[in-house]
């Protein structure tokens, strides 16, 4: 069986004569944490709703635990999701909003329902009304409701809105709790890469419908770490240099540039070695790209 | 689909809506009837309420709701008289169709299909288990409605008789299955529409007898066409729930056909909406 979890070929939906996800091709590894990021409108919403059975696509195709077509139907319960603002019940208390659902997946275990509070930080709420709750709350009940009947795949569209510092931090070392101990794949979206970037170990970029890039989180982590960028004439050349200086962290980025990732600090004595050993450097300076640069750069219009 | 039904049931029962129907209809209804003695009995009340009537040869018609509940001449009241002419009053559809409205869009206008819709394997699982909701509303609507009307009688000091078991039988059950396809017509018409203030606008405007304006219009249009004994009313659900019983005439056999085919076509309708629109 594939390690992918969920895969779209391309995948589109369109609202009239706009695209609101254009032709999207989407790999999702079982046991991960996808982020999904993008700007406001990027289309990341419309994917999440598709890929959690609300939306049908226009056109393309997705396949979920290796199921696609009309034998989605058999896996769609594995999936659950909170997409948007939390779909509550104002005049009902955060307890019987799970019990609803916990009815609608033949759970009648209360003790389960109070597991599920208690994850969210929710325990204490009593028979206060879900309309009186902030935002916050709401958020939380959301992510309770979605974890109901242990979904192998948990779709979480911008779970962190409206949570506050702390809460931001409890949802984060929930999900990824739950994400290690009960192996459930979870496909999160954000226009904050930030935030993601702590808890997501792949990583989608979504732009005007289109999905720009996918990586890993060390990929992630190579593109925007602190390094060396020296732009030389004969990067060949200066690679047996920097051997000779005992440097091994190091590439070739292109015909004239080297990046290198280690003895940050001694970037005057490379320049000198190099200058030395006859190699024309034209420029050399440590920087690194920021998360946020580099989503910028990536979704620029 | 069993487990869909439960969650319908509790949440229908959790809703406010359910309870304050329940309580308005019950008060409201033992007031009425126990004052119904006050009403009877004074003349310019029912001068007044026979001008409002209007009849076939004044110029004057009244479209709108009436309820009007006769006493046999030893002061008792029929039970069958009692029940039927609410019915067909349209009073109980009223309850019905807004209960229905608010019932049916509750988890769209929620956002709450948003959390279960997604996994459902069968999206027309959906449709019935709201049809299932609305049904048990019903019921459980008429037995208040019934328990009521019989308390205003007791606290009015009057006996209720029954005239014909056979024939109350077959009317309040009738009336029973005519509002529960009413029911489930206004459901359909909530999974088509998906927005509750016009949903609830065409409700009551069908159970206050507004759209017998339109069936008049259309009954012309076809009359013009040559089919010279239209009457669309009788083809619909509203027009069966205003007649069923009022008089002798045979109507069961035909009452039955518009119930079945306005369930299928609202189970048919609703389950086709729910499919090929999206959730959310």
């Amino acid at each position: 069986m594939s390690d992918y979890i969920l895969q779209t070929h391309d995948l589109r939906k369109v609202y009239g004569t706009q695209a609101a996800v254009d032709g999207i091709d989407l790999k999702v590894e079982r046991g991960s944490i996808y982020g999904l990021i993008g700007k406001n409108g990027a289309g990341k919403t419309t994917t999440l709703k598709m890929i959690g059975g609300l939306s049908a696509p226009t056109s393309g195709s997705f396949t979920l635990f290796g199921k696609s077509g009309a034998e989605l139907a058999d896996v769609r319960g594995r999936v659950s999701c909170l997409i948007e603002d939390p779909g509550l019940y104002g005049n009902m208390t955060a307890f019987e909003n799970l019990k609803a659902k916990c009815l609608c997946y033949g759970i009648k275990d209360d003790d389960y329902i109070k597991r599920l509070l208690n994850l969210v930080g929710l325990a204490e709420v009593g028979r206060k009304k879900a309309k009186h709750f902030s935002l916050g709350m709401r958020q939380r009940l959301g992510i309770a409701l979605a974890m109901v009947g242990e979904p192998d795949l948990l779709v979480l569209d911008e779970p962190i809105n409206g949570l506050d510092p702390e809460g931001i931090v409890e949802i984060r070392d929930m999900l990824t709790q739950v994400s290690k101990e009960k192996g459930i794949t979870i496909l999160i979206s954000s226009h904050i890469l930030e935030e993601l970037s702590k808890v997501a170990t792949h990583y989608g970029i979504m732009s005007k419908g289109r999905l720009v890039e996918q990586l890993t989180a060390e990929e992630l982590a190579e593109k925007c770490s602190l390094r060396i960028e020296a732009v030389v004439d004969r990067p060949e050349f200066a690679s047996t240099v920097l051997d000779g200086l005992g440097i091994t962290e190091y590439k070739v980025t292109d015909r004239e540039t080297i990046q290198i990732t280690e003895r940050l600090e001694d970037v005057a004595y490379i320049n000198r070695e190099l200058n030395a050993a006859g190699v024309l450097v034209s420029r050399i300076s440590v920087n690194n790209e920021s998360l946020e640069s580099f989503f910028l750069s990536r979704t620029a219009d | 689909m069993l487990n869909m039904i439960r969650m319908e049931l509790y949440r229908m029962v959790r809703m406010k809506s359910f309870w304050v129907i329940m309580i308005i209809v019950g008060f409201m209804n033992v007031i009425t009837v126990a004052m119904n003695d006050a009403i009877m009995d004074n003349e310019e009340i029912q001068q007044a309420i026979a001008a409002a009537e209007g009849s076939k040869d004044s110029p004057a018609a009244n479209i709108g709701m009436n309820v009007s509940v006769k006493r046999n001449s030893d002061g008792s009241y029929d039970f069958l008289e009692l029940i039927g002419a609410a019915a067909r009053g349209m009073l109980c559809a009223l309850f019905v169709g807004i209960f229905t409205v608010l019932y049916a869009t509750a988890d769209f206008s929620t956002g709450y299909i948003k959390n279960y819709g997604g996994g459902v394997k069968h999206r027309y699982h959906m449709v019935f288990s709201k049809a299932t909701g609305v049904l048990a509303y019903t019921l459980f609507f008429f037995a208040v409605f019934i328990g009521s009307s019989c308390l205003g009688a007791v606290i009015a000091g009057r006996r209720l008789v029954f005239a014909s078991a056979a024939k109350t039988i077959e009317i309040i059950g009738m009336q029973l299955l005519l509002h529960m396809t009413f029911g489930l017509v206004i459901m359909a018409l909530c999974l088509v529409v998906r927005n509750n203030l016009i949903s609830m606008i065409i409700s009551v405007c069908i159970s206050a007898n507004v759209f017998l304006v339109l069936y008049s219009l259309i009954d012309k249009g076809l009359k013009k066409l040559g089919w010279k004994k239209a009457a669309i009313e009788n083809y619909t659900v509203s027009g069966r729930i205003l007649k069923y019983g009022a008089d002798d005439a045979k109507m069961l056999g035909s009452t039955l056909v518009v119930i079945a085919a306005f369930t299928v076509a609202s189970f048919l309708i609703g389950s086709v909406c729910m499919s090929k629109k999206d959730l959310a």
